[in-house]
């Protein structure tokens, strides 16, 4: 009778009992995207914080004997810059790790902010609906009609240009993607059983919105901030360009590959450098992104 | 003879992401013209798998394996895609459960009709439009001629499904296959759609497979039945065979676990099959009903399990032989559980009540275009209810009613627009959220969306008493893990998400969220409609113990007649947000008063072989809400309507005892 008992308990479902840590904690060690993602968003980090350790040169010395030195992998490169210097002579692989600080705070910064204002108020449009989800509705579409980057050149030109500044005008500027995409999952979400019987357990507005609806929104936001991530910084670069934004010499990926576009023909490295450097975060945040996703979703039974 | 159709053998694999799984394995069934075959089986069995492998309907990729199915004469294996869609529209149509799907929204009724013969039989549009307005009429809907014309939007679901069933027959098919054709339908709209099938069948000499969850549907227009279980055919036979001596272990118990109106026990414990349907992704080896089964034995797993004859006429799946089979089971407790008092009658009906409904009206502004101004649509009208210790009080009524928005009333998420909900004496919407919920819970109709799917199970029960701050956090694991293992949920549920659960366990998640605060008062807003007969039974019987212990009142949302019987105390009968008749649940089915309970009691299919379908006499569908008739407002579908009906509501009369009614002729005893 101890087969027949033993087979009987093999054909019910087998579900492995580990908390919610344990099991995200192995499904994050078997999870090459989330690895390779959280390695290098991590490095980059690191290199931007403790830029001046790893900075072969000053990225502000101008050498105009040593102008256009080309890679160390080219003709004529040399080990002292190994990723070359630019049009003013200065260590292009320095510039790189200082221009990290500035986008990669950007990067992160604006789109928070714009992720906090955006989530905000889509949460409230979304459960409020009504009267606020109108007044949302409004601020969305006057938001959209203005054409962001005119405004973003107006606001830094009057508050005067710092990486602070930049930061909360690219922040406020990129929050419609947040508030879209809230505002529509909040409101199917609202009207679902789990919410009524949140309620009928007793549970306040805020504690719905915190504790049932906000955690279901979670994959979506990552996907949004990891787009916006990257849209912020090449939107940097263009007030960068434009002369608005971070201020020469500060160097700053956006800035690099500006600066290096009049020259894109004679010397490709000049963008292929910080655009490389510029892909492999967007690409790290994006990968970070679904790793966080796919760890955190609660798995199913098919 | 040769049958018209012909399967031996049939298995299909379907290729998923994580592999192949086979969803059907060794079905074999035959069906001759005249007949009807119903096949019955839970959810997931594999009856739709079966059916859309006659159609040629199965996505790409699946292998469909067969010793013979075959259609008259042609070979289904080895058909070209050009002859199966030709076969499709000519010799074997399909009636799918939700009409408003199979139907397409954006062309006329009349267009999707004529197009059909149009384009396999080549007939005339003339021909084509004469042929559809005859075949409306005969489905029974009346001027057909202007109905060509409308959109299916336009049409309710009883009237949508009357026309797939014209479309399905405009090119003469020889073979219907109805899958779960009026499971989406109200229960006196089913009557109606099984009789017109029945009937067309007869007349037009057609072989038809009736596709259903509910045996009692299948029961009363089947010739033959199959009942299917996880893959495969467990047994079959004539429906009176099967029905009346059903040999398998899982054909006996799910015939147990049906209620049944008149010989079941009120408050009795239902019989029931333990355990869940296994997942098909399972590596079986042996019977698939090992896991459930109270009579199993080393035999039973050792191989797979042949489909073999039993000398009462059907064919069964199990190793044993019939005659032990229909031996009586081991006597296991099945003892009354009143224990000599009568269900119910320990209520004091005199006590102040817990909760009432005094007058309350609910009124939404619902506007139907985006030009036309919103209008008021009474959801509830004026309705006085009181619910005292210990009762469970059960309010029936179709679907759109008004029911799940009296819920929410008596739950305080919904204001009343007019009157008021009282709670211990108390004004409900003047309670905070907190306070209220430690006297009344909730469970909700579909486990699926009840549960929010980023929290685990132990998280989910837990939730009300960390937001009542009640105990430390090991206390409250504690009281968790005791209440999970009184709903009969596994101890390792506890960090394991909702959507790994089955529909049954959603459930008793919620059940057990429902009582860790120890409320007085549960409202279960049709706690079983979503749910497998045999586990309606489990979760039903687990309602009716809890109760005994915890002395819990409830309230029961349910279109079920069957499960009101079983449960209830006392009824509340509503119809388009009026209550049409409150009783004791003794008086109710014995007695019943109003046109319409009388109709809901007619509704009730039980699993009797060959009993038909009751005619329901209920002219038209259930009228929209947003404009109800004047007067009483059942009167368009009354057969004792007189003038006074239409011009004149009728008020809620006393009658006897605890009933009372509302309606004309029986205040003047008419009826
Ligand atoms: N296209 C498909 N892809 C993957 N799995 C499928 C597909 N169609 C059906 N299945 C699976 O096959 C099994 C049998 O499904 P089927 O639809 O036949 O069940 P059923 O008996 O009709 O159930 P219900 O009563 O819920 O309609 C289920 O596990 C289902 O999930
Ligand atoms: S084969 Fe064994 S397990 Fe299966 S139904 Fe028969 S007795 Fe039960
Ligand atoms: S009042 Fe008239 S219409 Fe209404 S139920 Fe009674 S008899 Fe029928
Ligand atoms: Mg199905």
């Amino acid at each position: 009778m101890t087969t027949t008992a033993n087979a009987v308990a093999a054909m019910a479902d087998d579900i492995i009992d580990l908390t919610p840590k344990e099991r995200m904690i192995r499904k994050a060690k078997s999870h090459f995207g989330f690895k390779f993602g959280a390695f290098i968003v991590i490095s980059f980090a690191l290199i931007a914080i403790f830029a001046p350790l790893f900075a072969p040169h000053d990225p502000y010395l101008q050498d105009l004997a040593k102008r256009l030195v080309p890679p160390v992998w080219q003709e004529g490169g040399s080990w002292e810059h190994i990723l070359g210097t630019d049009a003013l002579g200065r260590d292009y692989l320095s510039r790189l790790i200082y221009g990290a600080r500035i986008s990669m705070g950007v990067g992160f910064g604006a789109a928070t902010l714009g992720c906090l204002i955006g989530v905000t108020i889509g949460l409230s449009a979304g459960y409020l609906g009504g009267r606020v989800d109108q007044a949302a509705s409004f601020l969305l579409t006057c938001q959209l009609a203005l054409p962001s980057l005119l405004l973003a050149m107006a606001l830094v030109f009057f508050v005067g240009s710092s990486v602070p500044t930049l930061v909360i005008v690219l922040g406020v500027l990129h929050w419609q993607y947040y508030m879209v995409v809230t505002r529509t999952l909040t409101r199917q979400i609202r009207s679902l059983e789990y919410v009524a019987a949140a309620r009928s357990i007793g549970s306040t507005d805020r504690q719905i919105l915190f504790y049932e609806i906000l955690p279901n929104l979670f994959n979506q936001i990552i996907v949004v901030f990891s787009l916006e991530m990257a849209v912020v910084i090449i939107h940097e670069a263009s007030l960068s360009f434009l002369g608005v934004g971070v201020q020469p010499p500060t160097a700053s990926w956006g800035l690099m590959i500006a600066e290096g576009k009049t020259m894109m023909y004679f010397k490709p490295y000049l963008v292929v450098i910080p655009g490389a450097a510029l892909f492999l975060l967007v690409l790290a945040v994006n990968l970070l992104g679904d790793g966080i996703r796919d760890i955190t979703a609660p798995e199913s039974r098919n | 003879m040769q049958p018209l159709l012909e399967v031996q053998d049939l298995s299909v694999t379907l290729k998923l992401a994580e592999g192949e799984m086979t969803a059907v394995r060794d079905v074999s069934f035959t069906v001759n013209r005249g007949e009807t075959l119903g096949i019955v089986g839970e959810s997931g069995s594999g009856k739709s798998v079966s059916s859309m492998a006659i159609m040629g309907l199965l996505p790409k990729g699946t292998r469909t394996q067969a010793a013979c199915l075959r259609f008259d004469d042609t070979d289904l294996l080895t058909a070209t895609e050009d002859q199966m869609s030709r076969l499709r529209g000519n010799k074997i149509a399909m009636i799918f459960q939700e009409p408003m799907t199979s139907l397409n929204p954006v062309y006329t009724i009349g267009r999707q009709m004529t197009e059909l013969m149009q384009h396999h039989k080549n007939a005339s549009k003339a021909e084509a439009r004469a042929r559809a307005i005859e075949l409306l009429e005969k489905v029974g809907i009346t001027a057909a001629a202007s109905r060509l014309s409308q959109y299916p939007h336009q049409l309710s679901g009883g009237l949508r499904q009357r026309v797939m069933i014209a479309m399905m027959l405009m090119n003469d098919p020889d073979l219907i296959i109805a899958d779960e054709p009026t499971t989406a339908l109200d229960v006196t709209i089913q009557a109606q759609i099984l009789n017109l099938l029945k009937d067309l069948q007869k007349e037009l000499n057609i072989a038809l497979i009736i596709i259903s969850h509910d045996m009692g549907v299948v029961a009363r227009v089947s010739d033959k039945i199959a009942v299917m279980y996880a893959g495969q055919v467990i047994e079959t036979g004539t429906v009176a065979n099967v029905l009346q001596n059903p040999v398998h272990p899982y054909t006996q118990g799910l015939l147990e676990s049906i209620p049944i109106p008149g010989q079941i026990e009120p408050g009795g414990e239902l019989g029931s099959i333990p355990g869940l349907v296994p997942s098909l992704k399972t590596r079986f080896k042996g019977c698939r009903f090992a896991n459930r089964c109270t009579r199993v034995q080393d035999a039973c797993i050792e191989e797979s399990v042949a489909l073999r004859d039993a000398l009462t006429g059907q064919a069964y799946r199990c190793v044993l032989p019939f005659q032990d089979l229909m031996a009586p089971a081991a006597p296991e407790g099945h003892e009354a559980a009143g224990s000599g008092h009568v269900y119910g009658s320990r209520i004091d009906m005199e006590a102040t009540p817990l909760l009432s409904a005094d007058a309350a009206e609910c009124v939404f502004q619902v506007s139907q275009g985006m030009f036309s101004a919103p209008k008021p649509l009474k959801a509830v009208d004026n309705l006085s209810l009181d619910l005292r210790k210990g009762e469970v009080v059960a309010v029936v009524g179709e679907s759109g009613c008004g029911k799940s928005t009296l819920a929410r009333m008596l739950l305080g998420l919904q204001d009343p627009t007019n009157g008021k909900v009282t709670l211990d004496g108390r004004d409900i919407s003047a309670m905070s959220n907190a306070e209220r919920s430690r006297k009344v819970q909730s469970i909700f109709q579909d486990p699926y969306s009840s549960l929010n799917p980023r929290r685990t199970i132990g998280e989910i029960i837990r939730r009300p008493m960390a937001l009542h701050a009640m105990g430390s956090a090991s206390e409250q694991q504690e009281v968790v893990e005791e209440i999970m293992e009184r709903v009969g949920l596994p101890r390792n549920f506890y960090h394991n998400y909702p959507n790994q659960l089955s529909g049954g366990q959603r459930q008793r998640v919620a059940i057990a969220r429902a009582l860790v605060l120890k409320p007085e008062i549960v409202v279960c807003d049709e706690p079983t409609s979503a749910l497998d007969v045999s586990v309606q039974a489990q979760i039903l019987n687990l309602l009716l113990e809890l109760r005994r212990e915890m002395r819990l009142t409830y309230l029961l949302i349910t279109h079920d007649m069957a499960v009101v019987e079983h449960i209830a105390t006392r009824v509340i009968v509503m119809y388009l947000g009026r209550v049409v008749e409150i009783a004791d649940a003794r008086s109710i089915f014995k007695s019943p008063k109003h046109p319409y309970t009388k109709a809901l009691l007619k509704s009730v299919l039980t699993p009797d072989p060959g009993a038909g379908v009751p005619s329901i006499e209920l002219g038209s569908s259930y009228p929209n809400p947003i404009d109800p008739p004047g007067g009483c407002t059942f009167h368009p579908r009354c057969e004792f309507a007189e003038e006074i009906c239409k011009a004149k509501a009728p008020l809620l009369e006393h009658l006897t005892g605890q009933q009372s009614c509302a309606c004309h002729m029986v205040a003047r005893e008419v009826v």
